[in-house]
């Protein structure tokens, strides 16, 4: 007997989205706005259900479909951030009368591939669920049609990510011959049974390192780690701001569950292996994020760098091994995500020229024309650096933390050396606000309100530290007692 | 009666090959789009092999998910060339070099 009660959420979604796909169709343009608010509502609605359902949908056993507490809360943490992102985009495509319902539909085809990814307990859902999330993405990048550089950028992530979902197939067939099963919990039994310290020349466990190599390749690829990192900056120059600021944000928090899941519960009997090549994944994404970003005019390229060095950050802490360190990660990962919206949010409502902003020297001596924007931008820049009273300072600082208290100082001082360079890159931001001339073609899509009261949110995150920490402590431990 | 490793080493040649294809290549999307489909198939006879081997129906279940997927995005995949294919008036592979940094 299924139970479609625990896949309500998923149920809400896909029915708003082939409702709202038709009623789009009849409405004339000035109506337009009803389906965008259609689509807010479905959104917030979800997440409320959720939220309400909490304990009952932990009380699912089922061996396909994951609604712990740990799945729920980032499908929570999801929802909301995309009903803030979509906020700025309709804002952003309306400035540039661009706007098309469709756009949020096909993002929503994505949210509903990430659901399914964070839910998986099962490899055949998995690649299911990876496939809808980059198959929306494909097409919201190219959705600015007239340009080349969308298109441009379209096609080069269309090829690098068929590649990377290749790698990932080739590592679920190998993991399929071997264990003989697809689900997490079985292959979890099997890897456990084999007793890898003891017999390390066993076949079964060399051909179970090559899956997991193949696997991790292909999920650094869409978490844009370093060596697999080209397409990040390319994509995010390419595209319009606002799809940049949706690639960079909740498509990561997936990729980081499934990589939670899979490293430190699924193949927790490969551990000695995978914290290695995480630790060459991370050190490389810190070093080339951090340094590249220091030559870049282009704003969305920097940032783009900028979120490569982060992702190392969180691998640094999934590289630990340990309860703390996955603790860290989420942390961090949630830290980056909310610091990550305000930054493309607020860019995306600056105009230059009557155009998006693209380079850095566009935002010169944006204290002049608008202090409180000024303000507001070297609140977030300053929360990446990681300054104390923000919410960065405190993510990074567990990271670190974790590293020393497991002994691997090495690597915590190669952690705070990296925090230094990097700050260079956002500080020159700084100087290029306050300190240079004025241009006075700066202006803004709409008035700042909502941005401010997010960014007042941040900085609340930030004195309080605790609301993040004890969510992400509450959550980690759930995935490991059950 | 054919060893397994042998289908094996088959299709585990296949994929390098489509590899190949995909990163050697220097003038045509369309090629890189036939590399990545060659690269499925040689996933698919994985799949099918294991499948047969375990005497389980799962790999085989597996393999119809993955070719309905894989049409679906070549179909995206082609609908981006086409867009591209107008704003440039060329889908070579040189050309895409726009944007760098």
């Amino acid at each position: 007997m299924i139970n479609y009660l625990y896949i309500f959420p998923e149920i809400i979604i896909t029915s708003a989205l082939c409702f709202i796909i038709v009623l789009d169709l009849f409405l004339p343009s000035r109506l337009k706005y009803i389906s965008y608010y259609l689509i807010q509502f479905s959104l917030i609605f979800c997440a409320y259900y959720i939220y309400s359902h909490f304990s009952y949908l932990n009380t699912n056993v089922s061996q396909l479909y994951d609604t712990s507490i740990f799945s729920n809360t980032f499908k929570i943490f999801i929802l909301l951030s995309l009903a803030i992102i979509f906020y700025y985009t309709a804002v952003f495509l309306r400035y540039f009368n661009i706007y098309q319902t469709e756009y949020f539909l096909i993002t929503m085809f994505g949210l509903l591939g990430m659901m399914i990814m964070i839910s998986s307990q099962n490899l055949i859902l998995l690649y299911l669920g990876i496939e809808l999330l980059s198959l929306s993405l494909y097409s919201v990048i190219a959705f600015n049609k007239n340009s080349l550089f969308s298109s441009e950028a379209a096609v080069k992530y269309y090829i690098l990510g068929a590649i990377s979902s290749g790698f990932l197939l080739f590592g679920i067939s190998l993991i399929y011959g071997l264990t003989g099963s697809l689900s997490f919990n079985e292959i979890f039994i099997h890897i456990s049974s084999l007793e890898v310290l003891n017999n390390m020349d066993n076949v079964q466990i060399i051909g179970l390192l090559f899956a997991l190599i193949f696997i991790l390749i292909s999920l650094s690829f869409k978490f844009g780690a370093a060596p697999f990192h080209m397409w990040i900056p390319d994509v995010y120059h390419g595209s319009v701001i606002t799809t940049t600021l949706l690639l960079s944000t909740i498509p990561k928090i997936a990729v980081f569950v499934i990589l939670i899941k899979l490293l430190a519960s699924v193949f927790s009997g490969l551990l000695l292996f995978w914290t290695d090549m995480t630790i060459v994944l991370s050190v490389l994404s810190i070093l080339i994020g951090n340094i590249i970003a220091i030559s870049q005019t282009n704003i969305k390229r920097m940032l783009a760098y900028s979120t490569i060095a982060n992702i190392g950050f969180i691998l640094l802490g999934l590289s630990v091994g340990s309860i703390i360190g996955y603790k860290a990660a989420m942390f961090y990962t949630l830290t980056y995500v909310i610091t990550t919206i305000a930054a493309f949010g607020l860019l995306s409502q600056l105009v230059y020229e009557k155009k998006p902003i693209e380079n850095i020297n566009d935002l010169s001596g944006l204290n002049s024309s608008s202090p409180f924007t000024a303000f507001l931008l070297m609140i977030i820049l300053l929360s990446y650096i990681g300054i104390p009273p923000f919410i960065g300072f405190h993510a990074k600082l567990l990271i670190i933390q974790s590293l020393v208290e497991t002994n691997n100082i090495s690597l915590g001082i190669f952690a705070v050396l990296m925090t230094v360079i990097g700050s260079f890159y956002y500080l020159r931001v700084i100087k290029v606000i306050y300190f240079d001339e004025s241009k006075n073609d700066l202006s803004t899509t709409s008035k700042l309100h909502l941005t401010g009261i997010y960014i007042m949110g941040l900085v609340l995150l930030g004195l309080l530290p605790d609301i993040l920490g004890q969510l992400s402590q509450y959550s980690i431990s759930n995935l490991f007692n059950t | 009666m054919i060893p397994m490793s042998h289908y094996l080493i088959l299709s585990s040649i296949l994929f390098s090959i489509s590899l190949a294809g995909i990163f050697l290549n220097r003038k045509n999307i369309i090629i890189m789009l036939m590399s990545l489909e060659l690269m499925f198939l040689s996933i698919n006879f994985n799949f099918i092999i294991f499948g047969n081997y375990l005497s389980d129906l799962t790999g085989q279940i597996f393999v119809f998910f993955i070719l309905a997927v894989v049409a679906a995005e070549s179909a995206i995949g082609l609908a981006i060339i086409v867009v591209l294919f107008r704003n440039k008036q060329g889908i070579n592979v040189q050309d895409i070099a726009r944007l760098k940094g």
